[in-house]
């Protein structure tokens, strides 16, 4: 079997995590609920020395929504894919890659944070917020396209964009413009992943208790044929 | 016998036949699977599949670990360390072979 072949089989066995769809749905509620957070505190005033609050009140829920997200999608797989096309343990990171990926989620956090802010506070740029911002979301969700030979996360990165673009020209001030840029693209992502799934669930069913296939060691004269 | 002719037999036959290599290549990518996802996966039979692992875990490449998820039995297999080294073994020896081959045929 040539080297490329393996590479397929290795690769498509990491993709595996993203075949139903379910990924996507709880990425989709993580945008969700940074819209309901910013909607709530856009009834309040977080100018002044009560913006690096807001900062770090805004981390705490997007480590918040990353735990919810992990249980959701974690409990949709067990009741969902697993019963209908098996179940796949990835290998975990080094404890030492782990503890650099939550620092990094935190710092990612932290800049999204700064960057809306600072953004929010440019007026010029404020109408170019969701445009830019898409156009990011654009190239990561590629990038996961291209990592995991998804086509779909490309048209994903496509809509993404058009809808930055359309956000940006529907001019919406503050305080509309981050929860409504946050919700839109959580309804995108999230519909993307309800599809993903409802398509997962026509093309396999589970396989009853009666029928589930399981391994049964093959008897002596099988084992020396 | 040549000499590349004969790397070919040095191969480890219990992972170069295809569907065992095709069972190793993705449990090499993961930490465990269960017997499920292996039959949606290689496309073979309950039986093929279970003679194949059942060879695997005679070589104490796989480790098979049987229990529940509910009701429900479920198979987990993981590749052993031992297994996890034949493999780079042998995808190295492929390399070199092939490598060599290309070279010769040039």
């Amino acid at each position: 079997m040539p080297q490329d072949q393996l590479h397929q089989i290795a690769r498509r066995t990491e993709r595996y995590w993203f075949e139903d769809g379910i990924w996507e749905i709880g990425f989709g509620l993580i945008f969700a609920l940074l819209a309901l957070f910013y909607w709530i505190t856009s009834l309040s005033d977080w100018t002044g020395p009560r913006s690096f609050i807001l900062l770090i009140l805004q981390m705490g829920v997007f480590i918040g929504a990353l735990f919810i997200m992990g249980r959701v999608v974690k409990t949709l797989k067990e009741r969902i894919t697993y019963p209908r096309t098996g179940y796949v343990a990835y290998r975990r990171p080094e404890p030492r890659t782990r503890l650099r990926k939550a620092l990094v989620a935190g710092l990612v956090a932290a800049l999204i944070g700064a960057f809306v802010s600072v953004i929010s506070s440019l007026q010029v740029m404020e109408n170019r917020l969701p445009l830019i911002t898409g156009a990011i979301l654009a190239v990561a969700l590629a990038i996961i396209g291209y990592r995991f030979n998804l086509l779909r996360m490309y048209l994903l990165a496509l809509l993404c964009i058009v809808l930055g673009y359309g956000l940006s020209l529907a001019n919406l001030a503050e305080p509309l413009i981050t929860p409504v840029f946050f919700g839109s693209y959580g309804l995108l992502i999230f519909l993307s992943g309800l599809i993903t799934l409802l398509i997962y669930i026509t093309r396999t069913r589970p396989a009853g208790e009666e029928e589930y296939p399981d391994y049964e060691a093959p008897s002596a004269e099988d084992r020396d044929a | 016998m040549s000499e590349e002719l004969r790397k070919f037999t040095d191969v480890d036959r219990v992972i170069h036949e295809p569907a065992r290599l095709m069972i190793v290549t993705i449990l090499y990518a993961v930490e465990k699977v269960d017997f499920l996802y292996l039959l949606h996966e290689t496309g073979l039979t309950k039986g093929n599949l279970s003679a194949h692992l059942s060879k695997l875990e005679n070589a104490e490449y796989v480790e098979i670990e049987k229990t529940f998820r509910g009701k429900i039995p479920q198979t987990l297999i993981s590749l052993t360390p031992a297994g996890r080294t034949a493999f780079e073994t042998y995808r190295k020896q492929l390399e070199t072979i092939v490598t060599r081959l290309s070279e010769e045929t040039k």
